[in-house]
Order: C-alpha cells, then sequence, then structure tokens
C-alpha cells in the first residue's frame, strides 16, 4: 500500500507508481479512440475544411490541383445569381414547411403514443418504418406514387369524378414544391417523433397527478406541463430538422432534380448542378457554405439555451 | 490462441496498410489498364467487353480491368480520381452527364490514336469529332452514341390514315386525331436526358441554336426559336396530355409500352422493351428518324459516349493500346447493341444497314450517323454546353412557355440563364 503524506490543505501528490499507471490508461485511452478520431477527421473534418478552402478559390474540377485564391469573390458573386437567389429562397420555403410538419406529425405522433395500449408497439414500429427504409428504395416508390400516369393518387381523382385527368405532382411548380415537402416530411417525422417521445416519459408523472388533482383541462396540462418540460428537447430538434432540411439532396434529385423551371431548385441541388456537373467546385462549395454562420450562430444559441435550462 | 490488445491493434494496423500496399504493387506491375464505364442496359454488351478484353490480353500481354458503376455515380467518380490524382487509367465521357470539357484539362492527348483510326475507316463523323475534339487536340476517341429517334405505333398511324410522320408539321396534324381516338402524342418537358434531348432536336429541327457555330454568340433569341417555342406550344395543347410535364426518363417508355401513346421520341429500347414485357404492344411499335423542321432540317440529339486516359495515368501508351483495339473491333459489339449503339467511324456506319434492316421495326435507323450531333451544337463543345446542359435551360425554356404562352419572355429567360453561365464559364 503506497502511504503519501499529505500536507493540511494541500493537494495530494500521487506517487510515481500511481502517476505511470494513469499515463499508461491515458495512453491506452487515446489509443482507443484513435480509430473513432481519424475516421471522423477523414470523413467529416478535412472535406468541411477543404470545402471552406475551396469556396475561396476558382477551382474547377480540371483545375483543382491548382486552384487560385479568390478570397470572398464566389461569395460576392452569387449574389448577383438569379438561380442562386431563387435557390435561397426555395430553400427557405422548404425549409419552413418540412420543419413546421416535421415538428408538429412528430408532437401528435409522441402525444398518441405517450399511453400504453394494445398494440402500441406495432404502431410505433410502422411509423419508424418511413425513416428505416432505404432512401433509394422509398424515393423510387414516391416517384411510381406521384407519376403522372399511374399515380393512385390521380386514380383516385378520376375514379371519384373529382377530375378529369388527375394532378401533375411534379410537373406544377407549386405543387412540385408541396410533393417534395410531403415526402421529406413522410421520412422526417418519426424520427422526431420518436425523441420527442422520450423527452415526454421524462417529464415526471407527478406533475399531471398533481394537474389532475387541480382540475386541469388536457390543453392546460399540455400548455402548462409538457410544452414548458419539452422546450430544451423542441429547440434542439427544431435545430436538428432546420440543419438537416436546408441541405435535403436525395429527395429533390431524384423527384425533380429541381424543377420544374428551379421551382424546386434548392442549395443541395444547385451545388451539384453546378459543382459536380459543370465542374465549378470553388463555386458549389460556396453555395453549400453560404449560409454556415448563420447556423452556427443557431446551433451555439440553441446550445446556450439547453445549458441554461439545465442549470435551472 | 488468446487474443490480447496488441493483437488487435497490430491487426487493425495490417488491415489499414494493406490496401495501399496492395494499390501500390498493383501500380508497379504497369500491365494493367483499369477502365470504369456506366453500367450498359445491354448485358451482352458488358459480356462482349470482357471477352474483347481477355483476347487483347491473350495478344499484347496488357490486362484490362473493366470496372462498371451507375452512369448517375460517374461525375462523383471522377471529382475523387482526380483530386487524389490516381485512380483508373481510362474513363466514359457521357455527353450529358460527364461531359467531356468539363474534364479535358485533365485528359491526356489521344490525337495520334483518333488520328489513326480514321485515317484506317474512312473518317470520323461529325458526331465524334464534335464531341472528342477540344480546339486541335483529340481529348477522347468515340465509342458509340445512341439515337434519340421517332417511335410511333403504326397500327395506330393506319387507323387515323396518317403516314409515317416525317416532319414535326406532320407529328401535329396526326397527333390531334391521335389524342381523339385516346392515343395522344408525348414527349418529356420535365428535366431529364430525355427533355434535353427532346428539345435539342426540336430547336435544331427549326435551324435554331443556342449559340453560334464559332460559339461567339448566344443566339438563342431568334424568330426560328420563337416559331419552335409557338409550334411546341400548340403540340402540347392538341396533341398531348398534362402527364408529360412530368415525367422522368422512363414516362415515354411507360406511356407507349401501356398502350396508350401513339407516338415519342426514345431510343429502341422502348420497341425492343415492349416485345419483351407487351408482345401484342411491341408488334405495333416502329423508330424512324426524328422529324424534320419547316426548311427539312433534321438532326439527331445524340447521347455520346466516349473515353479519354487520364493525364495522371501511369498506363497512357497501354490505355491508348487498348481504345485502338476496343474501336478498332467495333463492329464484333453490334449484334448485342443493334439499334441502341451507333459507330463513330465512317466504314463502321456503312456496314450497319444489312444488320438494322434484319429488323423492320428499326431499319429506317440506317441514316442516323449522318444527322447525329452532339450536346452544344454548332458551336463547339464547351463548359457552357456542360452547364446549359447540367441545369436544364433549354427544356425549362421550353416548359415556361408552354406554361405561360408567351415565346418572347421564355428565350429572354433563357438567354439571361446562358449569358450567366457563359460569364461564370468564361468559354
Amino acid at each position: 500500500m503506497t502511504v503519501e503524506s499529505v500536507a493540511p490543505n494541500a493537494i495530494p501528490i500521487p506517487s510515481p507508481a500511481i502517476r505511470s499507471r494513469r499515463r499508461k490508461r491515458a495512453l491506452t485511452g487515446l489509443l482507443l479512440i484513435l480509430p473513432g478520431f481519424l475516421l471522423i477527421a477523414a470523413l467529416i473534418a478535412y472535406p468541411f475544411a477543404m470545402s471552406i478552402f475551396l469556396s475561396m478559390t476558382n477551382a474547377e474540377i480540371s483545375t483543382l490541383l491548382t486552384p487560385q485564391f479568390v478570397g470572398l469573390d464566389n461569395f460576392i458573386r452569387l449574389l448577383g445569381d438569379s438561380l442562386f437567389r431563387q435557390a435561397v429562397i426555395n430553400s427557405f420555403v422548404f425549409t419552413l414547411i418540412a420543419v413546421v410538419f416535421k415538428i408538429g406529425l412528430g408532437l401528435l405522433m409522441a402525444l398518441a403514443l405517450y399511453d400504453n395500449f394494445a398494440g402500441r408497439r406495432t404502431i410505433t414500429a410502422l411509423l419508424l418504418f418511413s425513416w428505416v427504409a432505404p432512401i433509394a428504395l422509398s424515393l423510387l416508390t414516391w416517384l411510381w406514387l406521384l407519376d403522372s400516369l399511374y399515380s393512385p393518387f390521380n386514380w383516385v381523382l378520376r375514379a371519384t369524378g373529382i377530375m378529369d385527368f388527375g394532378l401533375s405532382w411534379l410537373g406544377e411548380p407549386v405543387l412540385a414544391m408541396i410533393s417534395i415537402a410531403i415526402v421529406n416530411v413522410w421520412r422526417g417525422f418519426p424520427f422526431f417523433g420518436l425523441m420527442l417521445l422520450a423527452g415526454l416519459i421524462s417529464v415526471p408523472r407527478s406533475l399531471y397527478e398533481a394537474a389532475n388533482l387541480d382540475g386541469a383541462s388536457g390543453w392546460q396540462k399540455f400548455r402548462l406541463i409538457t410544452l414548458p418540460m419539452l422546450r430544451v428537447t423542441l429547440a434542439v430538434l427544431v435545430l436538428y430538422a432546420t440543419i438537416f432540411t436546408f441541405n435535403e439532396f436525395a429527395v429533390v434529385q431524384i423527384l425533380t432534380r429541381g424543377g420544374p423551371e428551379n421551382s424546386t431548385q434548392v442549395f443541395a441541388t444547385l451545388a451539384f448542378q453546378r459543382g459536380i456537373l459543370s465542374g465549378n467546385l470553388g463555386e458549389a462549395s460556396a453555395i453549400t457554405l453560404y449560409f454556415l454562420p448563420v447556423f452556427a450562430v443557431l446551433s451555439l444559441l440553441m446550445l446556450k439555451l439547453s445549458w441554461k435550462e439545465r442549470e435551472l | 490462441m488468446k487474443f490480447n490488445r496488441r493483437h488487435v491493434l497490430i491487426g487493425a494496423g495490417a488491415a489499414l496498410a494493406a490496401p495501399a500496399l496492395i494499390g501500390r504493387a498493383a501500380a508497379q506491375q504497369g500491365q494493367t489498364v483499369r477502365m470504369l464505364s456506366r453500367s450498359h442496359f445491354v448485358p451482352e454488351y458488358e459480356t462482349w467487353l470482357k471477352e474483347l478484353a481477355a483476347k487483347f490480353e491473350a495478344e499484347t500481354g496488357i490486362q484490362v480491368i473493366s470496372d462498371h458503376i451507375a452512369q448517375a455515380e460517374l461525375a462523383v467518380r471522377y471529382v475523387s480520381e482526380v483530386s487524389s490524382q490516381q485512380g483508373h487509367d481510362i474513363v466514359e465521357l457521357i455527353d450529358p452527364f460527364t461531359l467531356l470539357p468539363v474534364y479535358a484539362d485533365q485528359l491526356a492527348d489521344v490525337s495520334d490514336i483518333a488520328e489513326d483510326l480514321g485515317a484506317r475507316n474512312g473518317g470520323w463523323l461529325p458526331v465524334a469529332e464534335n464531341y472528342t475534339k477540344v480546339g486541335d487536340t483529340w481529348k477522347g476517341v468515340l465509342n458509340y452514341y445512341i439515337d434519340h429517334s421517332a417511335c410511333y405505333r403504326r397500327d395506330l398511324f393506319e387507323r387515323i390514315g396518317a403516314e409515317v410522320p416525317q416532319t414535326w408539321q406532320e407529328v401535329l396534324e396526326a397527333g390531334v386525331k391521335l389524342k381523339e381516338i385516346g392515343h395522344p402524342v408525348g414527349m418529356s418537358f420535365a428535366r431529364g436526358a430525355d427533355s434535353t434531348a427532346n428539345f435539342n432536336c426540336l430547336l435544331w429541327a427549326f435551324d435554331a441554336a443556342w449559340i453560334s457555330p464559332d460559339g461567339a454568340d448566344i443566339t438563342i433569341v431568334s424568330p426560328e426559336t420563337k416559331a419552335a417555342l409557338e409550334f411546341t406550344k400548340e403540340l402540347y395543347e392538341r396533341a398531348m396530355t398534362p402527364e408529360v410535364l412530368s415525367w422522368d426518363d422512363s414516362g415515354n417508355n411507360r406511356f407507349m409500352i401501356s398502350g396508350r401513346g401513339s407516338w415519342t421520341l426514345n431510343a429502341p429500347s422502348v420497341y425492343k422493351t415492349a416485345m419483351a414485357q407487351a408482345p401484342d404492344i411491341g408488334q405495333h411499335i416502329f423508330h424512324t428518324l426524328p422529324p424534320a423542321g419547316p426548311n427539312g432540317t433534321r438532326v439527331n440529339y445524340s447521347m455520346v459516349y466516349g473515353y479519354g486516359i487520364w493525364e495522371f495515368s501511369p498506363n497512357i501508351e497501354a490505355s491508348k493500346r487498348w481504345l485502338t483495339y476496343l474501336v478498332d473491333n467495333w463492329m464484333s459489339s453490334y449484334p448485342a447493341v443493334v439499334g441502341y449503339n451507333y459507330p463513330g467511324l465512317r466504314d463502321h456506319a456503312a456496314q450497319i444497314g444489312p444488320v438494322l434492316a434484319e429488323d423492320p421495326h428499326i431499319a429506317d435507323l440506317v441514316g442516323i450517323p449522318e444527322i447525329s450531333q452532339p450536346n452544344g451544337y454548332p458551336g463547339p463543345i464547351s463548359k457552357t454546353a456542360a452547364e446549359v446542359a447540367a441545369t436544364y435551360v433549354l427544356p425549362d425554356m421550353f416548359l415556361r412557355s408552354v406554361r405561360s404562352g408567351d415565346a418572347d419572355e421564355a428565350m429572354a429567360w433563357a438567354e439571361g440563364q446562358i449569358r450567366e453561365i457563359q460569364a461564370r464559364q468564361g468559354a
């Protein structure tokens, strides 16, 4: 047994054996997290840093190895780019619609699944299907559902005599925007529902019992207990949903490719067309990073809010 | 045997290092050429390619490894290969998905083999030269291109007493009657390869183009373009149904194979798929040359598939030998891809007629090679052409005109878009 002499009010000095053991443990810990760290560095940090670098160059595919530094030129030039401006508007409209419905439907799902009832687990699993299904598969199904010739929705419209032909879901600008938002919401809301359900379960039941004793109505319990208790969870989920929806690519690219007439052109599809298909990597990087500062500030504010709530 | 932490760490290190070591060894060997192409929709073509590569290896000792991935994934793959300056030696350059000019500065000069192939085979057709030559330098070798021909139901045209439509005006006149009997004509207006091809074909037939032959002027605003836009609006309103506004690239295939459609523009995959899936419909589907415009101009928009060699490839000479061998043996692939692939060399084009004539459904397509042109025609192939195609300016212009009825506004919008692209691309 190692005995250490400790002066009153002094920090105890570990013996050399303990220090050596701690160093070894620290080294082992570092070695164990190294693969994970390297993976994150290679797959996230490096491309992110590369993207920032490229956004300030005139890099094209053909000059990728010898790009010239152009500072903020790409960002400034994009302000005068009509297609970029349209993509900004479309991205905000798409994000607003999709986030409101994803969080709204997610909250409804969480409230519906909060109480125990027969078949609850089966329903939860079915609701999660849209989120866990491979995106390529589910989007091919949506392509068929929204097909102008074979759409079952159009079949119903025709069969019921509401319309002669049906709707051109992906061929009309407003309908196309609504269609991609519906698909994005369909895919995303179960995840948010599950997160909110976890938040709901953590709300002490005693609060509801006390409210019941006071004769509170369902709406009062929701407004005065559920919502305040879920505030931090909701704030984090709104931020999460906003960032992910803002960067949506697969749904738009597969269903509309940004059409018709650029009415569903969003940042990710425009960046793909400009960067990968047309070769302007510098400009495409600038497009993807344009709103990074806004989201960075939003993220910090949300995190600050959640920490503040936790301290309270 | 017991495994401890040290074994795990050593194993992980070895696993990480192995691919790099194997890759280095393969590169040092030097007699292996790696080629990346899209997955061809005719599986027999890939079998033929594999057999040809084996024959080439037996004759030269150079091994050819031919990788195939989905067409849509090629562009992303090429960016990563260029940025790492390693990967395949030969890459497929597809109009309009991985358009050659985007990669031109990273491609080796293959003028020697292109000129040699041309000299030995009666010369290259315009579509081949226009797609693969950048300035005076050949940056690629055309392998094949696909037609965008007129596909029609012969029985339905006979029912309304119409001849096989040879002009856009005849398509309109027959289309009005065909729509009345429940069999409209159709072509996609939505974003995709088909709509790009449709509206290039139509624009060219009306003697219009978005670029001048020397590539210096934007010529989209013209009386010819306006005539094409006004004609298309009439064709849409009188002979089509709104479903065409949102078709993906397989929309017109489904339209014809379902038995509802009477005419569309597409490669013979429509007829061949119909024969396999719905022979009662397929037996009535025929293909003919794309329609001519008011002055008899008829141009086929070709989806072109060429090969280039990365400048950074350590196997440029071996790659050139393989590409020469591949194109020299082009005709031996033809039985597998008859009606799909068309040759870039004049001597080969002269030989496809008898093979095509064996199938009356596609026999009319013998004239395709002489009227074929790539993206950007009549201008030189350029990065501006790549972005005009990538951002679907032409299909959007036609859609805008059909929707608003204002051809002048649609032309002005397209001109604005193309000028912005040209200013960015600088070419």
